[in-house]
């Protein structure tokens, strides 16, 4: 007999306390989420990639062990059929619940499960045009099927990745923060166990120990920021303790099923 | 709640006049004139109707781009109606790549560079394609007569006015005239034209094992949908609540193209 239990997962590629923090009262909606559950830092140990990060949040295995680093292997693009991994919302729909994925960038175009969502750009929005479109789109999306009552609603928006390589240390990067944040607003009305989660923080170019883009990128446009092993959790209403990025894979499990090893009955 | 309609149901008399005019305007202002078919639903609804407006006959060459790579049921479809609708056939063999992993990175290179065989071969100055806008956001900028230059380039945002009904035949020298009689069409207006006129279709349409195709191109560039649709009502129930779009099954190598050079200039590679 499955329990009926409505759950919303929303990732904000590379979003960072760096800027939350300092800018908190810019946020209110996730100002209120803080208040209203636990939020803290996940440290990423390995890489801070997204591609290894996403598979690793949503499949409850490390980097390591499920070794998915790249958009491209051997000059191939790779499709979800080639990561031979069991993520929540595939064990989660063979038992009965009603779970849907959308945009999520460990593939390109990313993946959606159980719906169709044409991701802008195929997930690769350099533009303000293109990343107020995705915004909009994921947001509507998102909308549409909450309106459905699923059981578990797992949704990522890119842009703010995109935002912080270009502008970092500008107010332009807190400007799309606030207009992230009017998004989650209208997101979590429908819900009451959220999780709002990064794959990885953010910093500045220089201080970077890995660099994911070249320095002048698309239209000579010059790098700014490059990723931090520092990544964000906020958890409201979830009974489980989130140290690492793949506890989130087991967070969800033990809210639908009390058990950690996500396995079928 | 109420599932929405995805697509808006159009009167299928005035679809059908409407791609008889594309069709019949096509014949009289080109000399000669080819029809691709590639035995998909709207391939073949497509020279349904261009039998129709001629009253049972085909008056142009059929060409069938053949990779090696499409699927048993679709030779059969090919051979089968080929001769029962009397058709004057040409296969045009396309570059055979063995492997299928390397055949789909380069599908869509390979067929484009038979078609240019089969333009040039035939010198047909126009051609029949049985594309529709709503299957993909690359094709939403096409037009009924849409000129390719003589590199088979599309210049979209230089093509003739297309205003009051009125297609413009003019073509620069070396270019040819891709017609689209379908281009008004969604998926859903071909498969009720298909139940209302019973035009026969791949059998690969339908569901076997909670699979089925809703695209059909080459085997190793295609994949099976989840569907439980097993005959044509089921399909156009399924398609009215439909979430997955049509290519759902396909990355067009065009795309997977688009992605691998924008990641490169990006520096992911």
């Amino acid at each position: 007999m499955v329990t009926l239990i409505k759950m919303l997962v929303i990732g904000l590629d590379g979003a960072t306390w760096k800027v939350i923090k300092d800018n908190i009262n810019e946020f209110p909606t996730i100002k209120k989420l803080m208040n209203e559950g636990y939020h803290k830092t996940i440290t990423v140990r390995g890489k801070p990639l997204s591609v290894p990060l996403w598979c690793t949040i949503f499949s409850g295995k490390k980097p390591e062990e499920h070794g998915h680093e790249e958009f491209v292997v051997n000059g191939k693009l790779l499709h979800r059929d080639d990561i031979n991994l069991d993520f929540i919302w595939d064990i989660l729909n063979k038992q009965g619940y009603k779970a849907f994925a959308i945009n999520i960038p460990f593939v390109l175009p990313p993946y959606n499960f159980n719906t169709q969502f044409d991701a802008i750009s195929y997930g690769l929005p350099e533009t303000e045009e293109e990343w107020e479109k995705e915004l909009w789109s994921v947001t509507e999306k998102a909308k549409d099927l909450l309106q459905t009552k699923p059981d578990l609603l797992c949704v990522v928006y890119t842009l703010l990745d995109r935002v912080q390589h270009y502008y970092w240390g500008s107010s332009e990067v807190v400007r799309w923060y606030k207009k992230i944040d009017d998004s989650i607003k209208e997101l979590i009305q429908f819900d009451n166990k959220i999780i709002l989660l990064s794959d990885h923080g953010f910093c500045s170019f220089g201080e970077a120990k890995i660099k994911t883009l070249k320095k002048a990128n698309i239209d000579g446009r010059e790098v700014k920021g490059d990723h931090h092993e520092e990544a964000i959790l906020i958890a409201k209403n979830i009974n489980y303790d989130i140290k690492n990025p793949e506890d989130i894979f087991y967070a969800i499990m033990n809210e639908f099923n009390g058990n950690k090893n996500g396995t079928e009955e | 709640m109420e599932q929405k309609n995805k697509f808006v149901e159009m009167n299928l008399d005035e679809l059908e006049n409407n791609s008889f005019y594309v069709i019949r305007e096509a014949a009289a202002q080109f000399k000669n004139v080819g029809i691709l078919w590639s035995m998909g639903k709207d391939a073949t609804v497509m020279l349904w109707m261009i039998r129709k407006a001629f009253l049972g006959k085909v008056p142009f060459k059929v060409i069938h781009v053949d990779t090696g790579h499409k699927f048993p049921e679709m030779y059969e479809t090919r051979d089968k109606y080929a001769k029962e609708w009397n058709l004057n056939l040409d296969i045009e063999k396309a570059e055979y790549v063995a492997d299928p992993e390397k055949h789909r990175e380069r599908c869509g290179e390979i067929k484009a560079n038979a078609v240019k065989e089969a333009v040039s071969k035939h010198k047909f100055d126009a051609i029949f394609v049985g594309i529709r806008r709503d299957e993909h956001v690359l094709r939403t900028k096409e037009r009924y007569y849409s000129p390719r230059d003589k590199n088979f380039q599309w210049d979209y945002q230089n093509q003739p006015a297309e205003m009051w009904g009125i297609l413009n035949n003019i073509l620069e020298e070396g270019e040819h005239m891709r017609i689209h009689p379908l281009l008004d069409w969604n998926e859903l207006d071909i498969w009720r034209y298909i139940k209302k006129e019973s035009i026969p279709v791949n059998s690969l349409y339908f569901s076997k094992s909670g699979n089925r195709y809703r695209s059909l191109g080459c085997v190793p560039c295609t994949k099976p949908v989840p569907s439980n649709a097993s005959n044509v009502d089921e399909i156009i129930d399924e398609l009215k609540t439909t979430e997955f779009s049509e290519r759902s099954g396909r990355l067009s190598a065009r795309e997977q193209t688009y992605i691998m050079q924008k990641l490169r200039a990006l520096g992911y590679f």
